[in-house]
């Protein structure tokens, strides 16, 4: 009876112990080409599929354009859209940027291009200058739209027709 | 610096792998020195590491169970693998779930996360908040840190089944 209780205790704390563990981070599948990536604390983006056999300078560029670095807050997706909201952190804005770039420069280099990128390139200078952005991506066309406002989210879901179902929360 | 030459070299690309001996070298995470993060060294750092990032060389991580089939979406995909459920005990009770891309000749880049133990929806996650919760009763109060991989790694192609073979059976 002892020892029976010992062996079910042991493979409790064995049992417990094996699952006490960080849960670093996971990704959701939106669409064909769009990931959502949550890598914990604020690090949470929605990635595309990067064309890494035809990694060039410019095509590296262009790429961190298609994606929707933290914070995302919320997202919504069907077949054909995904519509995202976004409170634009800094920090984790140059995080990623340079964790792409990597793939072309050195880790230094590509943390220096990144810091450059967010304080002079126009389109950064538009994500940050409001507190929130929504966006959407239009999986038909494989283009992402935005940074917008929430006027003009609305005017553009609106224009493109995108299903009333795909309510941000904070929009409901 | 020798383990970083090692790492880079190995990797063929220089994405500044030096985690280790940065680790080592300012009295870090690192206290075996032998630059692969164990769980007691997480939970060491999860109490007096004060959130201090932790760089991580990707190569010293075992992937060996993973395989190029497993990014259905093939090259420059990502994907996300929970260690710990892949028979790897030693990176799966730190690291838990890592998001891989994959790039040509079999090679991958990890994405970097926090070593935390933050609760997401119970509804959805209900195995990870369950794991959460014994891993906090564990680890008690400590501050989260990022863990920034640095470098690349090589994971093995599927092995292709040639042929049945056919074993014992009762004579």
């Amino acid at each position: 009876m002892r020892n029976n209780f010992i062996n079910y205790a042991f493979l409790l704390v064995l049992t417990l112990w094996s699952v006490a563990c960080n849960q670093g981070s996971q990704i959701e599948n939106l669409s064909e080409k769009y990931i959502y990536h949550d890598g914990g604390g604020d690090y949470r983006d929605i990635i595309k599929v990067k064309n890494v056999t035809s990694n060039t300078k410019i095509s590296n560029l262009n790429y961190i354009k298609c994606n929707v670095y933290s914070k995302v807050i919320d997202y919504r997706f069907n077949n054909d859209f995904i519509v995202i909201a976004q409170i634009p952190n800094k920090e984790w804005h140059v995080k990623a940027i340079a964790f792409e770039l990597e793939d072309i420069y050195s880790k230094k280099m590509s943390r220096s291009i990144a810091d450059s990128l967010i304080k002079n390139d126009i389109y950064y200078q538009k994500i940050f200058s409001r507190d929130k952005n929504y966006w959407i991506v239009n999986n038909k066309e494989d283009s992402l739209l935005g940074p917008f406002s929430k006027h003009e989210y609305f005017q553009k879901k609106i224009e493109l027709k995108v299903p009333e179902e795909l309510k941000l929360k904070d929009l409901n | 610096m020798r383990f970083c030459r090692r790492v880079c070299k190995k990797n063929g690309r220089d994405f500044g792998g030096v985690g280790g001996a940065v680790a080592r070298s300012e009295g870090g995470w690192d206290l075996d020195g032998n630059g692969i993060m164990t769980i007691t060294e997480s939970y060491n750092w999860w109490k007096k590491g004060k959130g201090q990032a932790v760089q991580i060389p990707l190569s010293t991580l075992d992937l060996s169970s993973i395989t190029t089939d497993q990014f259905p979406k093939g090259i420059g995909s990502v994907q996300d693998f929970n260690l710990l459920f892949r028979a790897n005990f030693r990176d799966g009770l730190v690291h838990g779930t890592i998001s891989l891309r994959l790039y040509p000749n079999n090679e991958v880049k990890a994405f970097d996360g926090y070593y935390d133990f933050d609760y997401k929806p119970w509804l959805t996650h209900p195995i990870r908040n369950t794991e959460n919760f014994f891993g906090k009763i564990i680890h008690g109060y400590g501050t989260r840190f990022e863990i920034d991989f640095t470098g690349s790694a090589i994971i093995n192609s599927p092995v292709p089944i040639k042929r049945k073979v056919y074993t014992g059976g009762i004579r």
